[in-house]
């Protein structure tokens, strides 16, 4: 079991990720707080030492997708509904970017993962692919229709 | 895009508020954790506790309650008693009204067996049974009867009341409860049945020792007919009717 100053270390370093990672699956901050306490508890009793801080990360982004998708199973959950999520953080972003962050999450459930991991998190298509266990070309199939999706929606004039 | 993408989520942070719950919900757990292993350590010690108190319960019954003789003691009143390995009364059972009469007055609980008799026999409500002709008949049921048995050799119960002692077959003591009888009088009823095997244990359940033993004496000196109706009514009376409640006195003797 890890110590408690190692888990608040990992708390403060990792819940930004595993929110945003939250707001591609879920659409309420209780699920949200369901997760982060899941996957501390996991972080917690899992005994394997990390051999890098990547490894570390890679792995928390692993489980939090997982738990994200077991959560919605679990609730029968609908598709994510992305207006009313965001309308939770109106306060705290632009209202441009709300417009960009409800492109992102209107895009079908299996775009958004490797959308997020590419462009904010800045992993390879080789990386998303052994995290997610998928093939890379399978990532970058992913990656250029998701790409695709999100010049169409934002009016094709941007470029990636 | 790819800045705006950034950007975008960049603004996404978790809340105090969430990494709060986090925190707490895990200290909650490592709290129940604790507990649990605390328990899972006692458990080894609570099972020792356990089974030591089986075993003092199980000593306990073993040496105090474990029924290893039975006694009968047939005057009249048939009274049975059940002992433990140390020859203490454990259990008092009257096996007829009379007998019922007599427990009334005696407290044998927890006695000695010897002293347990004696008290019955001495009893204020035992005394219009001990006529002249009552045969006072104690009969052993117990592997160690022997035993029990040579300790009447010097109490009152042969010495002054002209008692009979004898011993009995565990494997009987079942069928002689089994019909309600005292082992005494089951005892009796073997040795009439033979001879009269129209008689039933409830026949002889309502007939008095010295009368029973009249009628074994009888048979032993070449009666042949089986007990009438008549005889049965008449021997239901008690052997006192007849003797002016006069105590009989004399040497016990040992018969098995």
């Amino acid at each position: 079991m890890r110590s408690e100053q190692e888990v608040e270390q990992a708390i403060e370093s990792y819940s930004d990720m595993i929110r945003r990672i939250c707001l591609l699956h879920l659409n309420s901050h209780e699920d949200t707080e369901d997760v982060l306490q899941e996957v501390f508890l996991k972080y917690v009793l899992h005994s394997v030492e990390f051999v890098s801080k990547e490894h570390e990360k890679a792995w928390l982004i692993r489980v939090t997708i997982n738990a994200c998708k077991d959560l919605k199973r679990k609730l029968f959950r609908h598709s994510t509904v992305p207006l009313e999520v965001l309308s939770e953080e109106a306060a705290s972003v632009l209202p441009e970017q709300i417009g960009i962050l409800e492109i992102v999450l209107s895009l079908p459930v299996k775009y958004k993962d490797v959308i997020y991991l590419h462009y904010y998190e800045g992993y390879t298509a080789k990386e998303i692919g052994m995290m997610l266990h998928k093939k890379e070309n399978t990532v970058y199939s992913l990656l250029s229709r998701g790409r695709e999706l999100l010049k169409q929606k934002l009016g094709g004039g941007r470029g990636a | 895009m790819h800045d705006e993408i950034r950007e975008a989520f960049e603004q996404i942070h978790a809340t105090e508020q969430m990494k709060q719950s986090v925190s707490e919900y895990l200290a909650q757990n490592r709290r129940k954790t604790a507990r649990g292993s605390i328990r899972l350590g006692l458990r080894p010690l609570v099972s020792i506790c356990a089974l030591l108190l089986i075993c003092i319960g199980l000593g306990n019954w073993y040496f105090w309650e474990m029924p290893v003789s039975y006694l009968s003691v047939d005057v009249n009143p048939s009274i049975e008693l059940t002992l433990n390995r140390k020859n203490q009364v454990t259990d008092v059972q009257s096996r007829n009204k009379e007998g019922e009469l007599i427990l009334k007055d005696v407290q044998l609980k927890g006695k000695d067996y010897l002293e347990a008799v004696e008290m019955l026999m001495e009893c204020d409500n035992m005394q219009p049974y001990l006529t002249r002709n009552a045969e006072v008949t104690v009969t052993v049921a117990s592997s160690k009867a022997e035993e029990l048995l040579s300790g009447f050799a010097s109490s009152p119960v042969t010495t002054y009341y002209h008692g009979l002692c004898r011993s009995m077959d565990m494997e009987t003591v079942a069928s002689a409860h089994d019909h309600g009888m005292s082992l005494g009088k089951y005892q009796m009823y073997q040795l009439l049945s033979q001879y009269d095997s129209g008689l039933t244990t409830e026949e002889c359940q309502n007939i008095s020792m010295c009368r029973l033993r009249e009628l074994l004496s009888q048979y032993e000196n070449g009666r042949e007919e089986p007990v009438n109706s008549e005889e049965l009514n008449s021997f239901q009376e008690s052997c006192n009717h007849n003797e002016n409640g006069n105590h009989h006195h004399g040497n016990g003797h040992h018969r098995r």
